[in-house]
C-alpha cells in the first residue's frame, strides 16, 4: 500500500483540523511529525504496525483501522484535550458498536465498520467540517447538518409534519421556549423554526430518545413548549395515574412513553392529532372517535363512558345565532371555524383534555378535574357561551349554590359540586332526554311542571314559593278557550309545543329574575313583584305577560282602572301597591290568594252577587273608587233576565251573567255590574288601553259593553231603554217596571 | 511488581485523578458527578466535596487534585476555570479564578502545590501553559511554555507532579511525552516519546514520582503504566506479578504514589480505582 500520498492527504487535512482548534489563538505547532500526525488519530499507521507489522511487548499488533472508534475518539475527548465525558460519554448517545436498523438506509457517505456496525467515524471525520455551520457548532461531521439535513439523511419518515403522522418541524409561530434552549435545543437557522435538534441531542442526553429534556414523569420536554397542556398532570388524563398498564399504539405503557406519549405519538402517529391510540378502522366521526377511544364500554376510560342521555353533539350551530368562544371540529378531527359549513360541535368544544380542574379540584388527593375549557371553574361560565340568556340565573334565587345548598341533583351532586347548571340539567348521564338533573316521577302526567315541584315543595329547597290554592290554572290548553298566546306551552313529555299547555314555564323564566334585566339577579329584592320574580315578561308597569294570553283584558292599562294611576297608594290583599303587584295584580293574585272567583285580590264589598262584591270593593264610600259609587247599581231583582245568544264572549252583543255565588256564568239570572261593564276596557268601541287622562265617562264608554243599551235592555223595554239605560243608576228616575 | 490491594468503585462517572494525604485520606475527583470523594486508607468512604454547579464549593467537570503539606486540597475546577481550594475535611477555603488568554477561557486540568502551601502550578490545557500562582494573593507570579513541540512548548498539557518542590512532571498529551520544569519554569528534561514500544507513548495522561524518584506514566489508550528512572530513560513497565506479563488496565489516567509505596491508579471508563502495592523496585 501506498501510504505516503495518503499521509500527505491526511497530512492537509488535519493542518485545518488542528488551525481550528483551541490552540488558533495562539500558535501552531511548528514541524510537526507528519508520521505521527496522522498516526495520532490513525493508531493502525504507527510505524511498528504498518511498516513492521508486529505487535510490542505494551499492545499486540493492531491489524485494522480504529481511528475514530470509541477508544481512539475517547483517548483525547476525556478531558485531556476536550472534555465531552459529559457531553458524549455520559449515559444515553447515540448508538455505536452497533448496526442500524434493518430497515434504515444508511448513505454511503455515513460508513459504517467492517461488521457493519455504528461507530463515532459513521457521522465524524476530522477530515470534513462543513463550512457554512462555523466553527462554534462544528463537530467534525461528514456533511451538513444544517436544519437537522444531515439526520434525515438516514432518519427518513419523520419529517411532513401531522400529515404524515410526525410532529411539525420547520418554521413555527411559537418561539422555542429559553428553558428548552438552555437544555441543549437547538434552533434551526430560521426564527422559531423546530429541526431534529431541537427536541434530541445525539450526545449527552440522560433521557429516552435523545431528548434534551425529560419527557417522562411531568414530560417537561412537550410542556416547555405547549404550557397550556400541563393541566392534566395527575389528572384523570394522566393515565400514569389512571391506566397505568393501558398500552398506546407503540404498545408502550405510560410510564414508558411518558404522559403525552400516552395519547399523542411524537413519530409514527396517527394523521389525526399525532392520535396514539386505536382509532375504528373507517371512521366516520373521527373527531369523536379520538375521545371514544378510552370512553367507551370496552375502554380505559369505561366508567366514564357515555351513558344514558347527554347534551347534543355532531350538530352545527352556525344557524343559530349564537357565538361562542368555543372551538368547533369537522369530522376529521381538524378545527375549523364555527361558520365553516363542516363545524360541528363535538366533545372537545366544551372540553380540553389538558384543562386541570378548578382551584378546589387542584387541591383534592388526587387531583380532579372534568376537563371543561373554563377558567376560573365555573360552569356556568362555560354554558353561557351558548346558553346567553339562561346565564343569568347566576347569583339569582335559582342558582341554589346560594338559596339551597344542601340540596343535591340526581347525581346526589350538592350545587357547590354540580356547578349553577348542573343542578336542573345534566349534560352527561340523564335518566331522560330533558337532560333534567332532578329526580322526576316518571310516572307524572305533567313532567314540565314537575320539575319546578321538586323544589317548590314543602320539603324543597324552594319550600317558601310552594304554589297552593286560588292560583292561575296550569295543564290547560288556551287554544281551547279561544286563547292564542305567543308564550311557550308544553306537551306530555315536557318539551315545548304549539299544541301544548300551560306550565310554570309558560310565564316563568327560571333563568332571569328580572325579564327587562338580566344584570338583575333579584339581590335586593329576593321577595320579589310583578316586574320580577323569574317573569316571562313584566306585568308591571305593563301587563305585558297577562296581556299576551288575556289580550282583551289587558285593555284596563292606563284606564280608571288601572289603579297604579288612579289609585298608586292603595294596597291589594296582598299588601301590593299598584307598582309592585302590576295593573292586573291589583285585582286579581296569580299565586296562593284568598280568594277562589276570578283569583280576586282585594276584600269583597257589599252586595248581592260575588261579582258586584267585586266591584263595590273599590266603588264604596271608603274605596279607591268611592267617587264612582251608584246610588243605585242592581236592576230589579226577580225579573230574570235570560241572555241565550248574547253569551259569547267576544260577540257585539256579548251581555254575561254570573251565578250570585260562584260568579260562573248564567244564562238566566239577574244583572250584575259585569253584565253590562267590561271592567278592562273604557270604550267599547275603542279596543286599546287608556291615555291615563281619567275622563268623565258618558253612555257611549264608561267601561260599557258594546250596545248594552241597544240590544238585552230593548228586549223588555222597548224605545224606552236608551232612557233606562241612560238613568239606570239614578234612583230618582227609576220607576217600578211594567212588563209589556 | 504491582502486587493489587483492593479497588474503590463508589458511583463515579469517569474519574479523572486522585491524591493521597499524608493521613492516608485518599481524594478521588469524580468529575462527571462534580464532585471529589474522600476515602480512608482502606477505602472506605469518608465525605463528599462539592456537587455540579458554579458557586463555592461547586464544580464544573474538575480534573485534576493536588495536596499541600498541611493536607489542604487544591481542585482544578476546570469548566469554571478557577482552582478551589478546601480544607482536608472538604469545607471550602478559597477560589483562584484562571485568567484568559487573549480571550480564550483558561482550561485549567490539574494544580500541584508547593510543600509550604506558597505556590502552585496549573496545567492551563487549551492554552498550551503552565501557570505559575502566589495562593496567598492568587496573583499570577508567572506563565510557562507555549504552543509547539519543543523545549519547553506542550500540546495540552494535561495532568503534573511536583517533585519535592523542584521538578514539575508535565503530562504533554499530543505531544506524548512528560516534560520536566522546575519550579523557575526552567526545562529540565523530557520523559518517553511518541510510539508503541516500550518508553513510548501514545495517550500519556498521568504521572506521578514516588520517593527513589522513579516516574509513573499512564497511557489510557494502550492501558499499560510505564516507569521511568529519574534521568527520563526508560526503568520498566508495570507487571503482574501472578502472570509475569505487563498489567493492563482500562483507560488510566490520574496516578499516585505514596510514601508507603502504594500506587494509586484511576481508570476512567470504569470508573474505578485501583490500589496496589509497589515491591522489587530497584
Amino acid at each position: 500500500m501506498n501510504r505516503f500520498p495518503v499521509c500527505a492527504l491526511i497530512l492537509f487535512f488535519w493542518s485545518i483540523l488542528f488551525c481550528h482548534t483551541p490552540c488558533l489563538a495562539n500558535q501552531a505547532p511548528r514541524n510537526p511529525n507528519s508520521a505521527k500526525e496522522c498516526a495520532i488519530c490513525h493508531y493502525r499507521w504507527i510505524d511498528t504496525f504498518f511498516i513492521d507489522g508486529q505487535g510490542t511487548d505494551l499492545v499486540p499488533y493492531q491489524e485494522t483501522k480504529v481511528v475514530a472508534e470509541p477508544g481512539i475518539c475517547f483517548s483525547c475527548h476525556d478531558g485531556s484535550v476536550a472534555d465531552s465525558r459529559g457531553k458524549v460519554y455520559n449515559d444515553h448517545r447515540h448508538p455505536i458498536n452497533k448496526p442500524p436498523p434493518a430497515d434504515m438506509e444508511i448513505p454511503a457517505i455515513f460508513p459504517l465498520d467492517e461488521h457493519g456496525n455504528m461507530q463515532c467515524f459513521t457521522c465524524h471525520t476530522a477530515h470534513g467540517v462543513s463550512s457554512e455551520m462555523g466553527m462554534e457548532r462544528a463537530v467534525f461531521i461528514r456533511t451538513s447538518n444544517n436544519n437537522s439535513s444531515m439526520c434525515m439523511m438516514c432518519h427518513k419518515g419523520k419529517e411532513g409534519g401531522p400529515a404524515m403522522g410526525n410532529h411539525p418541524i420547520g418554521l413555527t409561530k411559537r418561539a422555542i421556549p429559553e428553558n428548552l434552549l438552555s437544555h441543549g435545543s437547538v434552533e434551526g437557522s430560521g426564527k422559531n423554526q423546530i429541526i431534529c435538534q431541537t427536541c434530541h441531542t445525539v450526545h449527552g442526553s440522560p433521557f429516552d430518545n435523545f431528548l434534551v429534556e425529560n419527557n417522562r414523569d411531568s414530560a417537561q420536554l412537550c410542556l416547555d413548549c405547549h404550557k397550556e397542556k400541563g393541566g392534566l398532570l395527575n389528572t384523570g388524563h394522566d393515565l400514569r395515574r389512571t391506566a397505568a398498564k393501558a398500552k398506546n399504539s407503540k404498545g408502550q405503557t405510560p410510564e414508558q412513553s411518558g404522559i403525552c406519549g400516552a395519547c399523542h405519538l411524537v413519530h409514527g402517529a396517527n394523521k389525526t392529532a399525532l392520535w396514539a391510540r386505536e382509532l375504528p378502522a373507517k371512521s366516520k366521526n373521527i373527531t369523536q372517535d379520538l375521545c371514544i377511544s378510552c370512553h367507551n364500554k370496552q375502554g380505559i376510560a369505561s366508567e366514564k363512558a357515555l351513558k344514558g342521555y347527554a347534551h347534543p353533539v355532531n350538530i352545527s350551530m352556525r344557524n343559530s345565532g349564537i357565538k361562542p368562544k368555543l372551538p368547533t371540529f369537522d369530522r376529521k378531527g381538524k378545527r375549523v371555524p364555527f361558520q365553516s359549513k363542516e363545524a360541528i360541535l363535538a366533545c372537545a368544544t366544551c372540553h380540553d383534555p389538558h384543562q386541570g380542574g378548578t382551584a378546589r379540584q387542584a387541591k383534592m388527593t388526587p387531583p380532579r378535574s372534568n376537563f371543561l375549557r373554563i377558567k376560573g371553574g365555573e360552569q356556568e361560565t362555560l354554558c353561557r357561551q351558548c346558553h346567553t340568556r339562561q346565564s343569568s340565573v347566576a347569583g339569582s334565587d335559582h342558582d341554589l349554590r346560594k338559596s339551597g345548598p344542601a340540596t343535591k341533583n340526581s347525581k346526589g351532586q350538592s350545587p357547590k359540586e354540580s356547578d349553577v347548571c348542573g343542578v336542573c340539567h345534566l349534560v352527561h348521564g340523564a335518566q331522560t332526554q330533558d337532560l333534567w338533573a332532578r329526580n322526576v316521577s316518571s310516572k307524572s302526567a305533567f313532567p314540565a311542571q314537575d320539575l319546578c315541584l321538586t323544589c317548590h315543595s314543602p320539603t324543597g329547597a324552594g319550600s317558601k314559593k310552594v304554589i297552593a290554592d286560588h292560583s292561575h290554572p296550569v295543564n290547560i290548553d288556551p287554544a281551547k278557550m279561544g286563547i292564542r298566546t305567543k308564550l311557550p306551552l308544553y306537551n306530555s313529555k315536557g318539551e315545548q309545543s304549539d299544541k301544548g299547555v300551560i306550565a310554570c314555564l309558560t310565564c316563568h323564566n327560571p333563568h332571569q329574575w328580572n325579564p327587562g334585566n338580566s344584570g338583575d339577579h333579584g339581590n335586593k329584592s329576593s321577595e320579589g313583584n310583578a316586574q320580577n320574580s323569574f317573569l316571562r315578561l313584566e306585568v308591571s308597569p305593563k301587563p305585558l305577560l297577562c296581556g299576551n294570553c288575556h289580550a282583551a283584558k289587558a285593555y284596563v292599562e292606563k284606564t280608571d282602572h288601572d289603579l297604579s294611576i288612579t289609585a298608586p297608594t292603595a294596597t291589594n290583599i296582598m299588601g301590593q301597591t299598584p307598582e309592585e303587584s302590576g295593573v292586573c295584580g291589583v285585582c286579581h293574585i296569580i299565586h296562593n290568594g284568598k280568594n277562589r272567583v276570578r283569583l280576586w285580590g282585594r276584600d269583597y264589598g257589599r252586595g248581592k252577587g260575588i261579582m258586584d262584591r267585586m266591584c263595590n270593593s273599590c266603588h264604596s264610600e271608603t274605596g279607591s273608587g268611592n267617587s264612582k259609587v251608584p246610588k243605585v247599581s242592581t236592576h230589579p231583582e226577580k225579573q230574570l233576565i235570560a241572555n241565550p245568544g248574547r253569551n259569547k264572549k267576544g260577540k257585539a252583543n256579548y251581555f254575561p251573567l254570573f251565578n250570585d255565588a260562584t260568579g260562573d256564568f248564567i244564562t238566566i239570572g239577574d244583572i250584575a255590574c259585569a253584565s253590562c261593564h267590561d271592567v278592562h276596557q273604557w270604550d267599547p268601541k275603542k279596543p286599546v288601553k287608556g291615555n291615563g287622562k281619567n275622563p268623565e265617562g258618558k253612555a257611549t264608554n264608561s267601561f260599557l259593553r258594546m250596545q248594552t243599551y241597544n240590544m238585552i235592555c230593548k228586549d223588555c223595554h222597548g224605545l224606552d231603554s236608551l232612557f233606562r239605560f241612560k238613568y239606570y243608576h239614578d234612583s230618582k228616575k227609576r220607576t217600578p217596571y211594567s212588563a209589556p | 511488581m504491582a502486587n493489587h490491594l483492593f479497588d474503590i468503585t463508589d458511583g463515579f462517572n469517569q474519574p479523572s485523578d486522585v491524591a493521597v494525604a499524608g493521613d492516608g485520606t485518599i481524594y478521588v475527583v469524580d468529575g462527571v458527578n462534580g464532585r471529589v470523594k474522600a476515602f480512608s486508607s482502606s477505602g472506605s468512604f469518608l465525605f463528599t466535596i462539592g456537587r455540579p454547579g458554579t458557586g463555592s464549593g461547586e464544580f464544573a467537570f474538575p480534573l485534576g487534585i493536588g495536596l499541600d503539606t498541611s493536607g489542604r486540597i487544591y481542585v482544578a475546577d476546570s469548566q469554571n476555570h478557577r482552582i478551589q481550594i478546601f480544607s482536608a475535611t472538604g469545607d471550602f477555603i478559597s477560589e483562584i479564578p484562571i485568567p484568559d488568554l487573549n480571550g480564550k477561557k483558561a482550561d485549567p486540568t490539574d494544580v500541584v502545590v508547593e510543600s509550604s502551601g506558597k505556590w502552585c502550578f496549573v496545567a492551563d490545557n487549551d492554552n498550551h501553559r503552565i501557570l505559575k500562582f502566589d495562593i496567598a494573593s492568587k496573583k499570577l507570579i508567572d506563565s510557562y511554555g507555549k504552543p509547539g513541540a519543543e523545549k519547553w512548548e506542550f500540546r495540552y498539557p494535561f495532568l503534573m507532579h511536583l517533585h519535592r518542590d523542584k521538578d514539575i512532571y508535565i503530562v504533554d498529551v499530543i505531544n506524548t511525552r512528560v516534560q520536566v520544569l522546575n519550579t523557575e519554569g526552567k526545562f529540565v528534561s523530557f520523559v518517553g516519546g511518541w510510539g508503541v514500544e516500550k518508553g513510548q507513548f501514545f495517550r500519556p495522561k498521568g504521572v506521578t514520582v514516588d520517593k527513589n524518584g522513579l516516574s509513573y506514566v499512564s497511557d489510557s489508550y494502550m492501558g499499560v503504566i510505564q516507569l521511568f528512572n529519574i534521568t527520563g530513560t526508560f526503568h520498566s513497565v508495570l507487571g503482574d506479578p501472578v502472570t509475569g506479563k505487563v498489567r493492563k488496565f482500562e483507560t488510566p489516567v490520574g496516578l499516585f504514589v505514596d510514601d508507603s509505596m502504594r500506587l494509586y491508579v484511576v481508570e476512567m471508563l470504569p470508573g474505578r480505582i485501583s490500589v496496589f502495592s509497589l515491591s522489587n523496585l530497584p
